[in-house]
């Protein structure tokens, strides 16, 4: 079953003078249940706008969006219960505590003192929990942010760029706190810009260019798609080495300081064979490592490509 | 709803815009009370007698061309025209000074002080909606309750109930102010039953004053989304629209909320600047007035996107 399901969802948010600028075009994206879905895309692609519709804080000028099920639009109180949510930076009351804010939010789902206790400690904010919010930094506000979305212990999280204003300790955190959401079964649909991030906490991406998705599937599938596997060779005689792939009927190119071969990893025994032949010994090999930034930046720079 | 009211009013009195509006109300109620009770003094019946008997004595003299001579009228002075000896005489030697604090003049003095509660409720008002929209607090409580209606309603309550209590507390301690100055310098003459009733309308009719002012700002920021633009909409309709309306287009005059808030707060028929006009129409226009606004409010809230 798919938590999150978007059809067609096209977004314009008009302007006095000229065209509406329209934000999103025409999604699709269905967000399985079970795991950490990254939402990724370069600013102003669209993310947050799609998450907004999502939770229905903004109005699709068409297509539908439905969260668990529900209508975003007409029935999602039926459900909203069951999500928790981080719209971009949270928006706290600063004159409350830390407590007060998640127990003022908590009464209305009937959550107590308790439950209120369990985020904190989860977020890391049991400390510093009646100190009024407007005294605290931006990582502390992001983490009770973070702690209002999980506290009405939801089936579906939906984080708006989470790791905002952490620093890298905070973002292992969340990272981890990602990990252990999903674990626990639940789904966690996150939006970021931090693709070392996504790359290791996410298990399907789906990736935004210009309000329309370019490529999703299992991270696995987005980064290998459409390129070739490679290995990389290190050796003291580049040229050489070179020539004696070439030789063997293999499709090797020179880098700096290294040789890529298009060859699979579990066929890197046909280059050291080949390299052998001619005395040559090799330094490194290893599989060629392709990043999400590397397919994210091919993906969203200038490139309209269709959904996947 | 009464979980959704109830964290309302604890966000609201969290803030600190009503802990500082408290500490100046409280600083004014106290300076006001000190200033009465040392410009007030206790004089006895006997005394006030003799100050009558004194002035008629003076004004006699006077009359028979004895001590000093009456006041001239001013050039332009219109308020003694045509005045006789006699008339000048009473003028400046008629007069028994009476420095008591008069327990029955509190009905004035808390109409009075319900303008500024007035313009405090606006604040209030514009301030409880503006400043979620300013911290975005209103994104995070439409993720636990995406029932817009439902949210603003229990915003204005929450605002109103703050605003009003707020109002009587303050009516309540400028009495209690006023207590020492009256019993120690002063008379309870004339505070007899009818009296009590009276201010008793006072104090109802500030407050229904106070919830229509509270509701006007909290629409109109809300529609602006601002505290700022609220306040702003304020004063530039008071000084500006309510002053040319009300000096070029004498028949709209009753159409205008100024003077219809005071035919209200005065409960006097056809008080204030709006001639013919009832305390209870004026009462209901201005309930409409703040009904449409907020229904305005309302309407947009539950059809504009939240950032």
């Amino acid at each position: 079953m798919d938590v999150v399901e978007v059809e067609g969802l096209r977004k314009e948010y008009r302007r006095f003078r000229g065209q509406p600028v329209v934000a999103v075009a025409g999604l699709d994206l269905a967000v399985p249940a079970g795991g950490v879905f990254g939402f990724l895309g370069p600013n102003g692609s669209g993310k947050t706008t799609t998450i907004r519709c999502l939770l229905g804080l903004a109005q699709p000028t068409s297509g539908r969006c439905r969260v668990l099920g529900a209508d975003s639009r007409t029935d999602l109180r039926r459900v909203i219960a069951r999500v928790g949510s981080l719209v971009e930076m949270p928006g706290l009351f600063p004159g409350l505590s830390a407590r007060r804010n998640l127990s003022v939010l908590g009464r209305l789902e009937g959550l107590g003192p308790s439950e209120v206790q369990r985020v904190l400690e989860r977020v890391g904010l049991a400390e510093r929990a009646d100190d009024p919010v407007r005294s605290f930094s931006l990582g502390m506000r992001q983490r009770l942010g973070i702690g209002i979305a999980l506290l009405k212990d939801p089936e579906l999280l939906v984080l708006d760029e989470p790791a905002n204003g952490l620093d890298p300790a905070g973002i292992k955190e969340v990272r981890e706190l990602l990990k252990g959401l999903a674990d626990e079964g639940r789904t966690v649909f996150v939006s970021s810009h931090i693709l070392a991030e996504v790359q290791q906490s996410c298990d399907r991406v789906a990736i935004m260019s210009k309000g329309r998705c370019v490529r999703s599937g299992p991270v696995d599938e987005v980064l290998t798609s459409g390129r070739s596997t490679g290995l990389i060779v290190r050796l003291a005689d580049l040229d050489r080495g070179l020539a004696a792939l070439t030789d063997a009927g293999l499709t090797a190119t020179r880098g700096d300081g290294f040789l890529r071969v298009d060859l699979a990893a579990a066929e890197a025994e046909r280059v050291t064979r080949a390299l052998v032949r001619k005395r040559l010994y090799l330094t490194e090999l290893r599989p060629e490592e392709v990043s999400l930034e590397t397919v994210f930046l091919e993906l969203t720079s200038g490139a309209e490509g269709g959904s996947g | 709803m009464t979980a959704l009211l109830s964290g309302e009013l604890r966000r609201l009195l969290s803030r600190r815009m009503i802990r500082v509006l408290t500490l100046l109300a409280l600083a004014g109620i106290a300076l006001a009370g000190i200033l009465t009770f040392v410009n007030t003094e206790k004089v006895s019946d006997a005394t006030l007698r003799q100050r009558a008997v004194d002035a008629e004595a003076d004004v006699s003299q006077c009359l028979q061309g004895g001590g000093p001579p009456p006041v001239a009228p001013e050039p332009g002075d219109e308020t003694l025209r045509g005045a006789d000896r006699e008339d000048l005489c009473r003028f400046r030697y008629d007069r028994v000074s009476d420095d008591r604090f008069k327990l029955e003049d509190l009905k004035g003095i808390l109409q009075g002080v319900t303008a500024p509660l007035v313009i405090v409720a606006w604040v209030i008002g514009a301030s409880s909606i503006g400043a979620e929209w300013q911290a975005r607090s209103i994104t995070t409580l439409l993720t636990w309750e995406p029932r817009r209606g439902r949210v603003l309603l229990a915003k204005v309550v929450a605002a109103v109930i703050v605003a009003c209590v707020f109002s009587v507390l303050a009516w309540a301690l400028v009495s209690a102010a006023l207590l020492p100055s009256a019993f120690l310098h002063g008379t309870t003459a004339g505070t007899g039953g009818s009296w009590g009733r009276s201010m008793a309308a006072v104090v109802g009719r500030g407050t229904l004053m106070i919830a229509m002012a509270t509701t006007v700002g909290f629409a109109v920021a809300s529609i602006g989304r601002n505290t700022a633009a609220a306040l702003g909409v304020g004063f530039a309709y008071f000084l500006v629209i309510e002053n040319v309306v009300g000096s070029f287009l004498a028949g709209f005059r009753r159409w205008l909320i100024l003077g219809n808030s005071i035919v209200l707060v005065s409960g006097e028929d056809g008080g204030g600047d709006v001639a013919g006009r009832s305390v209870l129409v004026a009462a209901l226009y201005l309930s409409a007035v703040a009904m449409v606004l907020f229904g305005v409010a309302t309407v947009l809230f539950r059809r504009r996107d939240v950032a």
